[in-house]
C-alpha cells in the first residue's frame, strides 16, 4: 500500500471555511515513553500497551497505541485548526487498524459542513488518521465551534 | 465449562437498561495536567497561579479507566487488567475489545468538579464476523457533576468473542 499523498496544510479563516475545505496532514508519532505516561494517567495496566514479549505473544510487532489516544490526536488535530478557545461539541473515532511507537500517524480533516449564526461558527468534520503506510487506523467525526469572542482571544 | 453465546446474548439481554451508577471524585488540576502532557495536547489556561480552573482534554472522562486507589497487584488479570463497570456484564469468559467511542461534549469539565457516571447497557446483538459469533454490546455512559449538570455522554459498542 502507497503512502499518503501528501496534502499541503491549508490556514482555513472560521469565518470563511466551507464544505469541502480540509486541512493536514498533522503528522504525530507516537513514542514508548508517551504509551507509558498514557497508560499511567489514564490506570491502565494492561500489558498490550507496555510489555513487548506479551505484545509479541498476542502477535503483534510492538507494543501497541491505546484506543484513545488515537482518539486524543484526532480531536487534538481538529482542536488546533480551530485555535485557542475553539471547542467540540460532537467527537467520535473508531479503531480500525494499530499503531505502535515509531508508526508516523497522519491526521487530516474534512469539511462537511458550516452552520453559521451571529457570533459564532459551527464546523463539522470528517477526520483520518493513517499511518505511513497509509492504513488507517482511526476516521473520526467532530462539531466544533469557534466564537467570534474566542477568535479574539476574549 | 463452555457457555454458549447464544447464553450469553440471553444473560446480557436481561441487563439491557439497568443503571450501574458510581462516584469518580474530584477533578485534580495536577490529573488534568498529565493527561494533557502525556498526549501532547496544550494545556488550557496553565498557569501556575493563574486564575482560571483548568479545563479537562475532551477525552479525559472517557478515556480514564480507573478512579479509586485500585486493587492489589495480584488482583490484576494476567493481561494487566482489573475489574472496571463494564465487568457488571457476565460475558463468561468472553474477550472484550473495544472500537472507539461517539461522545456528545454538553459542558466543560473543570478542574475541582466532583463528577459522577452512569453506565448502563443499551442493546446486545448477535453478529457473524469472519472468525465466528461476535457479541456486539452497545453501552452508554453519562457524566455529571456535583450540581446535576450533564457533562458528557458517550456511547461505545463493545466486541466479545
Amino acid at each position: 500500500m502507497t503512502a499518503p499523498a501528501p496534502r499541503a496544510p491549508v490556514s482555513l479563516d472560521p469565518a470563511t471555511v466551507q464544505a469541502g475545505d480540509s486541512f493536514g496532514p498533522v503528522i504525530v508519532t507516537p513514542t514508548q515513553t508517551q504509551l507509558f505516561r498514557f497508560s499511567a494517567v489514564t490506570w491502565n495496566a494492561h500489558r498490550i500497551h507496555y510489555d513487548l514479549p506479551y505484545a509479541r505473544a498476542e502477535g503483534y510487532q510492538g507494543i501497541l497505541v491505546q484506543s484513545h489516544l488515537h482518539g486524543c490526536f484526532l480531536a487534538q488535530a481538529v482542536l488546533a485548526w480551530g485555535g485557542p478557545g475553539s471547542r467540540l461539541l460532537r467527537f467520535s473515532w473508531q479503531n480500525r487498524g494499530v499503531a505502535v511507537p515509531g508508526d508516523q500517524l497522519a491526521c487530516t480533516g474534512t469539511v462537511t459542513d458550516v452552520t453559521r449564526a451571529a457570533g459564532r461558527v459551527r464546523v463539522a468534520w470528517e477526520l483520518e488518521e493513517r499511518d505511513q503506510e497509509g492504513r488507517l487506523c482511526a476516521p473520526g467525526t467532530a462539531l466544533l465551534e469557534v466564537t467570534d469572542d474566542q477568535r479574539r482571544g476574549g | 465449562m463452555a457457555v454458549s453465546m447464544a447464553e450469553v446474548y440471553a444473560n446480557t439481554s436481561k441487563l439491557v437498561g439497568v443503571v450501574h451508577s458510581r462516584q469518580l471524585g474530584r477533578i485534580e488540576r495536577r490529573d488534568l495536567e498529565r493527561f494533557s502532557a502525556a498526549t501532547g495536547a496544550e494545556v488550557a489556561n496553565s498557569g501556575a497561579a493563574g486564575p482560571e480552573p483548568v479545563v479537562a482534554h475532551p477525552l479525559y472522562l472517557t478515556a480514564v479507566l480507573g478512579w479509586g486507589g485500585g486493587p492489589a497487584n495480584e488482583e490484576l488479570r494476567p493481561d494487566g487488567t482489573e475489574v472496571l463497570d463494564i465487568d457488571a456484564i457476565p460475558l463468561s469468559g468472553l474477550r472484550l475489545m473495544g472500537g472507539g467511542q461517539d461522545l456528545e461534549l454538553h459542558a466543560d469539565v473543570t478542574e475541582g468538579m466532583t463528577v459522577r457516571s452512569e453506565f448502563s447497557l443499551e442493546g446486545v446483538e448477535v453478529k457473524e464476523g469472519r472468525s465466528g459469533s461476535l457479541l456486539l454490546l452497545h453501552v452508554l455512559r453519562q457524566y455529571w457533576d456535583d450540581a446535576g449538570t450533564l457533562l458528557v455522554t458517550c456511547r461505545e459498542t463493545l466486541m466479545a468473542r
